[in-house]
């Protein structure tokens, strides 16, 4: 299901920066184009460049998942990510409130890219679903066996969306829920190949949806008592 | 309102895609008064406020699919028309959002912006052809997009199956994308198009129809692409196309499944590109035409055999209907026959012909298997054998037999029907109930003198259910009004 589901946005993200592209060659080859457009132009086909690059990297991060057994403490990953997704200024008016005391124990094992990946793919959709200058909540808590982030947005309710359930089965069911958002597929697929989970359901009190990822506990690395071991 | 007509046409693109968002809007900048958003709930504000013409939205937005926002949309701006965009698309999907009332629905990429343009100016043109179009709140503009007393061709008949082509063609008339419409010779395949070009926002430009089957392999192209002078030996003159003459317009390709290959490619290059280049031209041009298909082939074998192409079939079938044969509809025999009877009469200057009971049994009871068609030819004989003003059974062609309430047998026993395998299992199926039908209606009205209320009585059927029955079969019963 997963390799179905990345394929399919991946072709989606590839599909619209084609798009993108092909609207910039027709707009610079007009006859009105002046030097302040091509510049404009330009600029918008170096973010189309990013953005293929930024694909590339999120598809070499699934692709390496399995490889390595690194350990890391998920609540620290939770606060870098969230402090780099505001420096790059893709809150908008939104703000996220990050939850995540200090706690040696949470310990997952992976590599940093694909655990950052997951994280940043539901911080970013919680975001970006959201209502302006909603408040998105990431909490990380330990659990018996796992360790679990839990990213709560304040969007309208989705009827759709009534109960918890895998994200892998709301995104490739037949209602295809959040529209087979390539950043959830990331998400769910990166949980998937961490030997975890991701799930989406609504929020405690129904305000809003609440997207939890499940990773198992690194054991061997709590008796050893790892500390602070973030790839960034 | 005439004052809001007069102003440039208002247009909003909802992407979360900023290059995308930031490139159409620039696009369609030179034409329209162009609102952009890349927040799906910034739009849904806006459109409370703004005064919309036209909206182009996205199908995949985070937290609202492009189809929460039509449905918005279409509550709090009834006179404006929607775009939806995707390079994702499913039928399923193509159908939710007409159904949901989207004006057309393009799948990405669109290489050629010019025909972007065009589609969104179609779509202003609609929006302010409504009656009220345009005044934000105004919450009749919606019913106002369906007028009693338009003349679209009727597609006539009472069966579910019937009914499920009616709603189809009104779903499916506003857009653009290409339509195939497939169905057994005489179904009226053409109709339906026809049906489909008078309900949409293109029924005032043309309607050109062009039987594939009936040109010769050799000239095809240079009909329906054009040619250049001296294209070939005897091109004297430059020669306009189809696809040019029914620029704006709907092009209906009838037997599609008779297309040469090499004229396949051609057109599955249009499709795509929305572009013609004449035989002998080394220049393309634009053209803006919905492309309706029609078939009776089975396109699976033809595919499999190599005789027509597989992905022209995808490109010509994102919206299909497929017409029931008239057999499997027999309910709307009668129905039919007599509108049939009505036009053939009015034509030959004897308005107010009717069947006897004898000729109708008759004809519900033959299979036509030149559907429509056949019953029409059969309808038209019968006509010009009769003098008086019912048509009776014996005027029917020979190869419609009388009814087989007239055969020695009242009645055919399920059994016996059952054991004609001769004609198709569905057939013969349909045969057999509806004689059983038939048999225990008749037996049922003689027991109980043709006492309706005590038919309905002993039968269980409800009085409403079974008149129509008896209606349908044609047999008397005590309150019936005269034909």
């Amino acid at each position: 299901m997963w390799t179905r589901l990345v394929a399919g946005a991946a072709a989606h993200d590839i599909n619209n920066l084609a798009q993108g592209l092909s609207n910039l060659l027709a707009l610079a080859s007009s006859p009105t184009a002046n030097r302040e457009s091509l510049d404009r132009y330009a600029s918008l086909a170096r973010d189309g460049l990013k953005d293929l690059r930024q694909l590339a990297t999120n598809l070499r991060s699934l692709a390496n998942a399995q490889s390595g057994a690194e350990t890391q403490r998920l609540d620290l990953l939770a606060v870098d990510v969230v402090t780099e997704l505001g420096a790059l200024g893709t809150m908008g008016d939104r703000a996220v409130d990050v939850s995540a005391p200090a706690d040696a124990g949470a310990l997952v094992e992976g590599p940093g890219p694909a655990l950052r990946l997951a994280i940043q793919s539901l911080v970013r959709y919680g975001v970006a679903a959201s209502a302006p200058l909603a408040r998105v909540a990431v909490s990380v808590a330990r659990e018996e066996r796992n360790v679990v982030l839990v990213v709560s947005a304040p969007t309208a309710p989705s009827p759709r969306t009534t109960a918890e359930a895998e994200l892998g089965a709301l995104l490739g069911g037949a209602e295809r829920e959040f529209g087979g958002d390539a950043g959830l597929v990331f998400a769910g697929a990166s949980a998937h190949l961490l030997g975890g989970r991701a799930t989406a359901g609504p929020a405690p009190g129904g305000g809003g949806l609440q997207f939890k990822l499940s990773l198992p506990r690194a054991e061997e690395a709590q008796r050893e008592g790892a500390g602070d071991v973030r790839t960034t | 309102m005439s004052g809001q007509r007069s102003r440039l046409p208002r247009v909003a693109v909802v992407d979360d895609d900023v290059i995308l968002l930031e490139t159409w809007r620039e696009m369609l900048a030179r034409s329209f008064d162009v609102r952009s958003y890349a927040d799906a709930h910034e739009a849904m504000r806006a459109f409370e406020g703004d005064d919309l013409d036209v909206a182009l939205l996205d199908v995949q937005l985070p937290g609202k699919s492009g189809l929460d926002l039509l449905s918005h949309l279409r509550r709090v701006q009834p006179g404006a028309e929607a775009i939806m965009i995707t390079g994702n698309a499913t039928v399923e999907m193509a159908v939710a959002a007409l159904h949901a009332g989207a004006f057309d629905f393009l799948q990405k990429p669109i290489e050629n912006p010019e025909w972007l343009l065009r589609r969104v100016t179609h779509a202003v043109e609609r929006a302010r052809s409504r009656p009220g179009a345009g005044a934000a709140g105004g919450a009749k503009a919606s019913s106002a997009s369906q007028s009693p007393n338009d003349a679209r061709p009727r597609i006539v008949g009472v069966s579910s199956a019937i009914e499920r082509v009616r709603a189809l063609i009104e779903h499916f008339a506003n857009s653009s994308s290409a339509t195939l419409i497939t169905g057994e010779s005489g179904t009226g395949k053409e109709l339906v198009a026809r049906a489909l070009h008078a309900g949409g926002a293109r029924r005032d430009r043309p309607f050109i129809a062009v039987n594939c089957g009936a040109i010769a392999d050799t000239l095809i192209e240079s009909e329906l692409f054009g040619h250049e002078r001296g294209a070939f030996t005897g091109a004297h003159a430059r020669h306009t196309g189809l696809f040019d003459a029914a620029d704006g317009g709907v092009l209906f390709l009838d037997e599609i499944g008779d297309m040469p290959p090499q004229t396949q490619v051609r057109l599955l290059r249009v499709l795509q590109e929305g572009e013609v280049r004449p035989v002998g031209a080394t220049q393309s041009h634009t053209v803006d035409v919905r492309v309706i298909a029609a078939t009776n082939v089975d396109f699976k074998r033809a595919m499999r055999d190599g005789k027509f192409r597989e992905d022209l079939y995808y490109r010509l079938s994102p919206l299909r209907i497929d017409l029931p044969a008239l057999r499997d509809r027999l309910e709307d025999i009668p129905v039919i026959a007599r509108r049939l009877l009505e036009r053939h009469s009015v034509r030959a200057g004897r308005e107010g012909l009717t069947f006897s009971e004898s000729a109708m049994a008759a004809l519900t009871a033959y299979p036509w298997p030149g559907n429509v068609r056949e019953l029409s030819n059969a309808i038209e004989f019968a006509l010009t054998l009769s003098s008086g003003a019912v048509i009776d059974a014996e005027q029917l062609p020979s190869y419609v037999p009388a009814s087989r309430r007239e055969a020695s047998a009242p009645v055919a026993t399920p059994a016996q029907a059952l054991i004609n395998t001769e004609v198709p299992y569905s057939q013969a199926r349909a045969d057999t109930l509806r004689d059983f039908e038939r048999g225990y209606l008749e037996e049922l009205m003689r027991v109980t003198d043709g006492n309706l209320s005590a038919a309905a009585r002993r039968s269980g059927i409800d009085r409403s259910n079974l008149r129509r029955m008896l209606r349908q079969h044609n047999i008397a019963y005590s309150g019936a009004a005269q034909a």
